[in-house]
């Protein structure tokens, strides 16, 4: 009998044992706090800026994108100079024309088109061009249809619905102004012209099948191609979208500007920049768009 | 005699504590690492699913932002109203506040807390990446939250950072509920088991406790009943093979009891063939005396009185051969053994007088010193005879001229003590030792068989005695019989 109530105190003190631990694990495992555990801190190193140089863009692409695209192109510059680069956004092409000529920004990213349709009533100047995936500083228009389209060339667009990009973008006005009229191909035979505000939606509208055909650079074609979309009509070689600056821009900011992005092929960076400008840049004249001027504006 | 030592605990409520205590040890591991591995599992989730909600607002937030850089309106107020409109939707969002890049904050769920300003340790490491980060906060306003922080920023552009409180209570809950069910699902199954446990140690021990009754009582000289044996599997198997060895055992023990007796009779068997030549002697006398009687009879054959004389000498002459022939044929007869209680100076008397002849040959004094009055022991007389033969003529063997032979009875404690010591030849120290071993003897072949102290001291063991030995070599040796009375 006595070995029973041995078992019994035994039993009783596990059981005694047991609920003071259930009682701590029951707080351990409520308690959950858990302070911030710090990603890996980028190099960042604090300097000081001896002054802010804007940069103005067109508004090509919806801000995200061009934050994502152009805002690595600012860190860049940064890094090279003393100078903080940041970007000026702008609502409109219009704005970034009246930034420039104001001297709110020190150079802009430009169109082509709109460049050359601006550049002498506002005393602009091209400083660079991008260089293409080819080492070239041109870039092509494309019109693409979707891969199983029966259209073939520009005929084949009549009655047919035309997605394009911005009026004032080259790609917009291309087909319009020099293929149709080499052609013979008379405007009014389509059965709908659509001007979007990026070239990324004109290829979508396209691949949906919204549009028949559509125009954009050549470089958001070959964005598309692997994806259903195939390209029927190239332009001619077009010098690249320019960097230009005003009359009002500072001589010595620009020249730091040029300086490196003459040498920005070779920086690591350069991989998450836009596309238009991950193959570098090189110097730019006003005379190289004479031509695609003529051509646009029918000069002769 | 019980097989298994006495215990405070029977063997059963051993098996039950150690392996009730083993699965309950077990189980309660298993359920502490089920617990921990699933609370990680869950807070795990709970931050991933945070920061999704966290990474998903952020998306409209940066288009005010970014908005703001080209359109120019009052950012606080749009954000305010989104932050406000966010928060309405997910009852778990606790706060969700927007600091610019100088830590004002400009936009609050609560907007008593607007343009004020945030500074911590935190957020200037913030500044640094571009990662959203998280912890687990006690607030003591909104109780238990994740907190997650999120810097604004595309590229190198960054525009503030965004703090968003998500309430940790129905984490919390559920992690409660975790420990609910593990807990109880713990206790039932450590109930069950050692239910489980219980029963199958009742049978077990069940079949073992018969086992061991069984083997208690066992006796190797009395083959078990059939009804006797174990009725469970586990033990039959056992039991068989323990019959089996018992019965070798009883072999054995026959054959050894068998072996031994024939060692005693070749024992006795030398002795009386030494016997012999002593006993030859005594009978030639008194038939000396009955073959001149009988010439004189025959010589004289009238005389009636005088024949009458010489067949009274003759009758005697009988008497005593006949009484020599008895006790030569009283000490080689082989009776089986009994136990009574005997006197101890009256069969050393008939040793001595069986040696008769061998002493006077030698012309050994015997002194005798008994203790005055009767001492007994529990002893069969024969084997007593042949213990106390042997050393005498061992003692015989080993005197020389002048040979001295003490005998000494007496009591001591509570055991009787026979000395018999002699002033013979003695024992070299070394040899000692061996001197009871069977077969150790330093005497001619024919004279020693080597068997004589063996057997002695074998009979005197199993009266529960011993016999003791001193000896010097060339001053002589003593041998002490010690058997309680
Ligand atoms: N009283 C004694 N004195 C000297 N030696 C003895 C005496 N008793 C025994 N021994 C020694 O012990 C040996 C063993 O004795 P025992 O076992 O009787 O065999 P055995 O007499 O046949 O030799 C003897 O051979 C002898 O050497
Ligand atoms: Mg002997």
């Amino acid at each position: 009998m006595r070995s029973y109530a041995k078992i019994f105190f035994l039993i009783f003190v596990v059981l005694l044992i047991f609920t003071v631990a259930a009682f701590f694990i029951f707080q351990s495992i409520t308690n959950f706090d858990r302070g911030f555990t710090m990603p890996e801190l980028k190099e960042h190193t604090e300097k000081n800026y001896s002054d802010t140089v804007f940069i103005g863009v067109i508004s090509r692409y919806t801000p995200e994108k061009i934050y994502q695209g152009y805002q690595p192109i600012m860190d860049f510059l940064s890094r090279r100079s003393k100078y903080l680069f940041e970007l000026k956004l702008s609502s409109s092409y219009e704005q970034t024309i009246s930034q420039l000529k104001k001297g709110e920004v020190t150079a802009a990213f430009l169109g082509t088109y709109l460049f050359v349709t601006n550049m002498d009533g506002n005393n602009l100047r091209a400083v660079l061009k991008p260089l293409n995936s080819n080492g070239k500083p041109y870039f092509r228009s494309a019109l693409i249809v979707k891969r199983n389209s029966d259209i073939h060339t520009i005929n084949d667009l009549k009655g047919k619905k035309l997605a394009l990009p911005s009026t004032l973008a080259f790609s917009g006005n291309w087909l319009q102004k020099i293929e149709f009229k080499k052609a013979g191909f008379d405007i009014f035979q389509l059965k709908e012209i659509k001007h979007f505000h990026y070239h990324n939606s004109v290829a979508k509208q396209v691949l949906m099948g919204n549009f028949d055909a559509g125009v954009v650079k050549d470089r958001v074609a070959n964005e598309y191609v692997g994806k259903g979309i195939k390209a029927i009509l190239y332009s001619e070689p077009i010098p690249g979208s320019p960097i230009v600056i005003s009359r009002k821009s500072d001589k010595e900011k620009v020249k730091i500007l040029e300086r490196a992005l003459l040498s920005a092929k070779s920086d690591s960076s350069v991989k998450s920049w836009d596309t238009e400008f991950s193959n570098g840049f090189t110097k730019a004249e006003n005379k190289d768009y004479l031509e695609i001027k003529k051509m646009i504006l029918g000069e002769k | 005699m019980a097989l298994f030592p006495k215990s405070h605990f029977t063997l059963r409520t051993r098996i039950l504590l150690f392996t009730g205590s083993l699965i309950t040890i077990i189980m309660l591991g298993a359920s502490a690492i089920i617990l921990f591995s699933w609370r990680t599992l869950m807070l795990d989730n709970a931050i991933q699913s945070a920061e999704d909600i966290s990474k998903a607002f952020a998306i409209p937030v940066i288009k005010e932002f970014i908005r703001n850089e080209t359109e120019s309106f009052r950012i606080e107020e749009e954000l305010g109203s989104l932050i406000n409109q966010y928060k309405s939707e997910d009852s778990n969002i606790k706060f969700i506040k927007i600091l610019n890049n100088k830590n004002k904050i400009i936009a609050h769920t609560d907007w008593r807390k607007v343009n004020g300003f945030e500074k911590d340790s935190l957020d200037l490491a913030i500044d640094k990446t571009d990662k959203l980060i998280s912890a687990f906060i006690t607030d003591k306003k909104y109780g238990k939250i994740i907190e997650t922080v999120y810097p604004l920023r595309i590229a190198g552009k960054k525009w503030g950072v965004m703090k968003v409180g998500i309430s940790a209570k129905r984490l919390e809950a559920k992690i409660k509920d975790l420990f609910y069910m593990l807990s109880l699902s713990t206790v039932l199954v450590i109930l069950g088991a050692l239910l489980v446990l219980f029963l199958i140690s009742a049978r077990l021990t069940k079949a073992l406790n018969e086992l061991i009754v069984i083997l208690e009582n066992l006796d190797l000289d009395i083959e078990q009943t059939e009804n006797s044996a174990p009725k469970t599997n586990e033990t039959q198997f056992l039991f068989s093979k323990f019959e089996e060895m018992r019965s070798r055992l009883q072999h054995s023990k026959e054959e050894l009891i068998n072996a031994q007796k024939q060692i005693y009779q070749a024992e006795k068997l030398a002795s009386i063939g030494r016997l012999a030549s002593g006993v030859a002697h005594e009978i030639n006398n008194p038939l000396n005396g009955i073959r001149s009687c009988l010439y004189s009879i025959e010589k004289n054959p009238e005389n009636i009185k005088q024949n009458k004389e010489y067949m009274e000498l003759i009758n005697e002459g009988i008497t005593n051969i006949e009484f020599i022939v008895k006790k030569l044929l009283g000490f080689a007869r082989q009776k089986g053994e009994s136990i009574e209680r005997i006197d101890v100076n009256e069969n050393i008397e008939k040793v001595i007088s069986l040696l008769d002849y061998k002493i006077v040959r030698k012309n050994v004094e015997i002194i005798k010193n008994y203790k005055s009055g009767k001492i007994s022991v529990e002893a069969d007389s024969q084997l007593f005879q042949e213990v106390l033969m042997n050393i005498i003529i061992n003692a015989l063997d080993a005197v020389g001229e002048e040979g001295r032979i003490e005998i000494v009875t007496g009591k001591e404690s509570k055991n009787v003590v026979v000395e018999i010591s002699d002033n013979g030849e003695g024992i070299e120290e070394s040899e000692i030792e061996k001197i009871f071993d069977p077969f150790y003897t330093s005497k001619e072949p024919g004279q020693g068989t080597g068997l004589g102290l063996s057997v002695s001291l074998g009979i005197i063991a199993n009266l529960g005695g011993t016999i003791e030995v001193e000896s010097k070599k060339g001053k002589g040796s003593l041998f002490r019989i010690i058997i309680p009375e």
